[in-house]
């Protein structure tokens, strides 16, 4: 008994550094990419690394658990601001610390504010991604026309890098190229903070929710509590991304609340792979990469070959790229035609009122 | 009042959708230990009666009664969670999870000890097909992966629609050896469209025509009524 317990700890352990290989190869590409690169390319890849925590936000919400959030950018944009404000309110000490934790704080609770309603009266999924959609562009809006705190529809600039420093340790950010790393730590450690949530029963739980709900909750689970906690971190993971965001570029901006970051967002989680953690990752790398390339050649010319990758992908890679080096997802593939990364059928499905069977 | 033998108890239950009653003032007792079952042509309200007593539906009037608590009104995970468990017609099974994941999230049992969850699966004959998703199984596996999820919960009362659904004559069988295993720890609520397999299985049978209940007695009293042939078992057998 013992020695099988034994056995079955070892395969757990070997299962998670299995599972966790990703994290590994990511974390080895970039220390190697932060030796050969010049500090514009560091900048680069260190905006798209904290942009992929948004993706990774989307991904849990609806790769895993089948939410569709069509305003992610508003944790983007809050995360900016709140990060700014306090920056420029609190002078006395580093407010470093006090910002991201406020950032977070205040991403969770919107998340909250905006989920708890939708979730719990049973609405109908599309309401909620409408609600999500308005919540952004009211954010912008509103952004724009407070000069006093937002600094209107110019936005706040020459924010802050971030200064960790503590009581004998000096830990200030000096120049941009420092994010790189920070930029890296953040988001591996956030993939697997994300891939222990997925692999572990809540996942699981996850995936029966998309898949079913009403079946999830003839089983006695809370399907609203659920999905607000599912809503909840990823409120928390949008708004990390747009504190980071907003020293790494020097403003926060309303167009940080736009449609073009969240439409950014899903066409990364889309070509990666929905469901897949490290594929949105890792085409937000490539994607920013290629769209600086392109843009000296020509600015449409990347949107239209954007447009084209994305429609390619939707229509034969149902789970992106990251699906092509999955086993399964190939078997499923060929298998049935079920699902997609644009899957709007769990969205538009019948009323909660109307059970089948 | 209250029969301490009675398990579940529905007073006037209705549901209408606009005006189809498909529920319609149905009174029912469901005594503890027994194989209930309900039988009655296609549209009788069966299905609906199920999603009314499990939470799914909001019942127009009436109550339902369980263990002696009132549980009209109740979220469907709450009554779940006091041990009335169904399973649907149509089995709903997660397509991309593997069938032992789905006694897991059943059972609520932690990934390492699996003695619910090899019970239940073996107990419907699926403990072979384990580690298949769920997707890939045949209709029949479907509904006993749906049976299977049911008894992993360990409940007190449970609702099966159809089990022998679009099963041949041998698979009925064998479902109808699980149900009377079920009910030895249980109480069980049947619907069935199969008489020979109602005829093997059932303590009491109630039928249910166009949403009211038309007559409750013994397989053989239902059999010998002159009224439930004409109505039920005349056009199908
Ligand atoms: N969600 C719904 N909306 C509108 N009408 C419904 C709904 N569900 C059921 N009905 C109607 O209620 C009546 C009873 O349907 P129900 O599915 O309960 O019958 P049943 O006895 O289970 O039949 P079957 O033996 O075919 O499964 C039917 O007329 C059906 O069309
Ligand atoms: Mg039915």
């Amino acid at each position: 008994m013992a020695a099988v317990t034994a056995r079955q700890g070892w395969a757990r352990v070997g299962g998670l550094v299995w599972n966790a290989r990703g994290a590994a190869l990511l974390l080895i590409g970039l220390l190697i990419y932060g030796r050969l690169a010049d500090p514009f390319g560091l900048f680069i890849v260190a905006s798209a690394l904290v942009l992929s925590l948004l993706a990774l936000s989307v991904d849990l919400q609806w790769g895993y658990a089948g939410i569709l959030n069509l305003g992610p950018a508003a944790y983007l944009g809050l995360g900016a601001y709140t990060y700014a404000i306090t920056q420029r309110k609190i002078t006395a000490g580093s407010p470093t610390y006090l910002a991201f934790a406020l950032a977070i704080l205040f991403g969770i609770v919107l998340a909250v504010i905006v989920a708890f309603p939708a979730f719990k009266a049973r609405t109908l999924p599309v309401y909620y991604a409408l609600i999500t959609l308005a919540v952004a562009l009211i954010l912008q809006r509103w952004t724009a026309v407070s000069y006093d705190l937002t600094g209107g529809s110019n936005g706040l600039v020459g924010i802050p890098l971030p200064d960790f420093s503590l009581p004998g340790l000096d830990l200030k950010m000096t120049t941009a190229e420092q994010f790189f790393p920070l930029a890296s730590g953040v988001v591996v450690a956030a993939y697997l903070a994300c891939l222990w949530l997925t692999r572990s029963r809540f996942g699981r739980l996850l995936a029966a929710i998309r898949d079913d709900e009403e079946k999830v909750a003839t089983l006695g689970y809370d399907v609203a509590t659920t999905k607000l906690i599912v809503a909840a971190i990823a409120g928390a993971l949008g708004a990390l991304a747009g504190a980071l965001y907003a020293p790494l570029a020097g403003t926060a901006h309303p167009s940080l609340f736009g449609i073009a970051f969240s439409v950014q967002t899903y066409v990364w989680v889309a070509v990666g792979g929905q469901g897949t953690l490290i594929g949105p990752i890792l085409a937000a790398i490539a994607l920013k990469l290629l769209e600086n390339r392109l843009r000296g050649v020509s600015a449409d010319g990347y949107l239209m070959l954007l447009a084209a990758v994305f429609m390619l992908v939707v229509i034969f890679l149902p789970k992106g790229i990251a699906g092509l080096f999955d086993a399964q997802a190939v078997r499923d593939r060929f298998r049935r035609s079920r699902g997609g990364p644009i899957a709007l059928a769990p969205v538009l499905e019948r009323p909660l009122d109307e059970p089948h069977g | 009042m209250a029969d301490p033998g009675v398990v579940l108890r529905t007073a006037g239950l209705s549901r209408h959708f606009g005006g189809v009653r498909a529920v319609d003032s149905v009174d029912l007792e469901v005594r503890a230990g027994h194989i209930h079952c309900i039988i009655g042509p296609n549209g009788a309200g069966k299905s609906t009666l199920f999603n009314v007593i499990s939470g799914m539906i909001p019942a127009t009037a009436g109550r339902v009664v369980f263990q002696e608590e009132t549980i009209t009104g109740k979220s469907p995970q709450a009554i779940s969670r006091l041990g009335l468990v169904r399973s649907f017609q149509t089995p709903r099974v997660f397509a991309a999870m593997t069938v032992l994941d789905h006694v897991l999230l059943a059972s609520r049992e932690r990934p390492e000890n699996g003695a619910r969850r090899r019970e239940a699966l073996a107990r419907v004959g699926l403990l072979e097909r384990g580690d298949m998703l769920a997707g890939d199984l045949a209709h029949g596996e479907k509904k006993r992966l749906e049976l299977a999820m049911a008894l992993a919960m360990r409940p007190r009362l449970i609702l099966l629609d159809e089990p022998t659904a679009g099963m041949n004559a041998h698979e009925s069988e064998a479902i109808a050896g699980i149900v009377r295993e079920a009910a030895s720890t249980a109480t069980v609520v049947v619907i069935e469209h199969d008489i020979d397999f109602v005829r093997g299985i059932a303590d009491w049978v109630t039928v249910l025509h166009k949403g009211m209940v038309l007559r409750e007695g013994t397989i053989a009293e239902i059999e010998q009524d002159q009224e439930v042939r004409r109505v039920y078992l005349g056009d199908i057998g």
